[in-house]
């Protein structure tokens, strides 16, 4: 007989956890799919399960600041309706929930729900990796703290131990210039992703400081290449450099003075959209999606390069 | 609706599937009792749920039901009240929703064991209320009921909409629908009828 616990504070939930091996519902949205039963007979829960959607303990939303880094931290028991009308919710992560599922599936749902399913298809997640999430795994003996894109190792598949559960997700509390976030699904609300696609980045003077982008449902976790995100701002940066550095007409070079918007704008737009095309084309080697019953491998790929296209143009 | 043959024809294929599962069921789970009883045995852990309780449209009730069956199955199988229906059963119809302290949610996802010492609501209790009431007169002067099977679950999705949002515009109150699905696409009369609500009886739900 499967067994239900319900333990009575957070305490309690980790003692259970070192005696019993449970499955953790929190909201149990997508749990409850995927044990369907017939109609009226229990879902098919392999072992025991422990509920910790009541835990008042780990229901908060924080904003703290260590060593000159502002960030929050967000509760396992925070639903996402919650956090989508937060105050500190970051504007990025706020436009992915307003488009994940439906208000009463995120009356239920979780964030740490979303993560801890590791759907490739997860619509929080690329916002998640963009904002360097951390999630803070519990056990009795204490805490850990694993970054997003190595808790996350493959579909369904996650780093936690038996005897751990997921206490609170911490994310950088970044103002980002530009907030671009995109799904792509079969119908507006309650749709599972055929691509998502999420991109800030920040301008100092015009000139592009810091840009970040992450698919989701395009392989078999989130896709963000931190390697190619620092190019495209060091291409962008030698490009105006090379535009500021024009000499002028006496022939003396005077970069504070000359401006990039009154240089040969033709030419510029030209390098620039040149620029932009390489950028989405070094994309193009890590976004490999497959076909699957929601969509197809080369739909999913050019939809997901074009919003990366229309991200980087809006930058 | 089921007629009563129907009905009784169906439950006896639920007890049939109910004992052919159960059988396997308990087959499997004694096979792996004999290995881990005896660590079981020595960790004896406090806290498993024998039974849940909640308040049901008002009225206190308790179910010693398996904490992870389906809000859904307890209300229209224990309590008889099937104006929640299973649609889709994975949460994309809304056919099932109801009221979780005051919040619209997919009876068909939510296991029993969360509802614990919360408090819902069925179109059923809705109903009896004011809000409720004054939700039908809306719904019947818009002409927003056609073949009615999606009503209870756009009117939950109402009361949750307005009683969070008394002034919602016309695309917080299309958001506030947007996990309800209605087969006969009369969406723009459900729409109106809730700013009806919103621009006239908006202190109904202050």
């Amino acid at each position: 007989m499967v067994l239900s616990y319900r333990p009575v504070s957070y305490a309690d939930a980790l003692s259970i956890l070192t005696k019993v091996p449970v499955t953790i519902i929190a909201g149990g949205t997508d749990l409850m799919v995927k044990k369907r039963s017939w109609s009226n007979l229990a879902p098919t829960f392999d072992g025991d399960v422990m509920f910790v959607g009541h835990l008042e303990e780990i229901s908060y939303i924080k904003k703290l600041e260590k060593s000159n880094q502002k960030r929050i931290h967000i509760g396992a028991t925070i639903t996402l309706e919650e956090l989508l009308y937060h105050k500190d919710t970051p504007e990025i992560l706020r436009q992915a929930l307003g488009v994940m599922a439906s208000p009463a599936i995120r009356h239920t749902a979780t964030l740490a729900g979303n993560i801890g399913n590791a759907s490739p298809a997860g619509d929080s997640l690329p916002v998640l990796y963009i904002l360097n999430a951390i999630v803070v795994l519990a056990s009795s003996s204490g805490e850990r703290q694993v970054p997003i894109e190595d808790f996350i190792l493959g579909p369904g598949k996650t780093a936690i131990n038996s005897d751990e559960m997921i206490k609170e997700i911490i994310i950088d509390d970044c103002n980002f210039g530009t907030v671009y976030y995109k799904k792509v699904g079969g119908r507006k609300a309650d749709a599972i992703s055929k691509v998502c696609f999420a991109g800030c980045g920040s301008k100092v003077d015009g000139q592009i400081t810091d840009m970040r982008v992450a698919f989701g449902a395009v392989g078999p976790t989130v896709v963000r290449v931190r390697s190619l995100e620092e190019a495209c701002v060091n291409a962008h940066r030698a490009l105006q450099l090379s535009v500021s550095e024009k000499p002028s007409e006496d022939g003396l070079v005077e970069p504070s003075k000359v401006n990039f918007d009154q240089g040969d704008e033709s030419s510029n737009s030209i390098a620039r959209e040149q620029l932009d095309s390489e950028t989405v084309k070094k994309f193009a080697d890590y976004v490999r999606p497959i076909d699957d019953q929601r969509s197809n491998a080369i739909y999913r790929k050019q939809i997901a390069l074009n919003l990366l296209k229309d991200f980087i143009t809006k930058l | 609706m089921l007629s009563g043959a129907n009905s009784a024809a169906n439950s006896e294929i639920y007890n049939k599937i109910k004992s052919e599962i159960s059988s396997k069921v308990s087959n499997e789970v004694s096979n792996e009792m004999n290995s881990e009883l005896s660590s079981k045995a020595n960790n004896t852990v406090k806290n498993s749920m024998s039974k849940v309780t909640f308040v049901l449209n008002g009225q206190a009730v308790e179910s010693s039901e398996n904490p992870t069956k389906r809000l859904l199955d307890i209300l229209r199988e224990d309590h008889g009240l099937v104006g929640a229906k299973e649609g889709c059963g994975e949460g994309e119809c809304g056919g099932c929703a109801v009221l979780l302290d005051y919040k619209i949610v997919n009876s068909c996802l939510t296991p029993l064991g969360s509802v614990q010492d919360k408090q819902v609501i069925t179109i059923e209790g809705l109903s009896l209320s004011t809000e409720g009431q004054t939700i039908k007169k809306a719904f019947e002067d818009y002409g927003s009921v056609q073949c009615g099977i999606c009503t209870p679950g756009m009117m939950i999705a109402t009361a949750s909409l307005l009683h969070h949002n008394q002034k919602p515009t016309e695309a917080e109150i299309r958001e506030g629908l947007s996990g309800n699905l209605c087969r006969c696409t009369g969406y723009n009369m459900i729409v109106k009828a809730i700013q009806y609500l919103a621009d006239e009886k908006g202190e109904l739900w202050c």
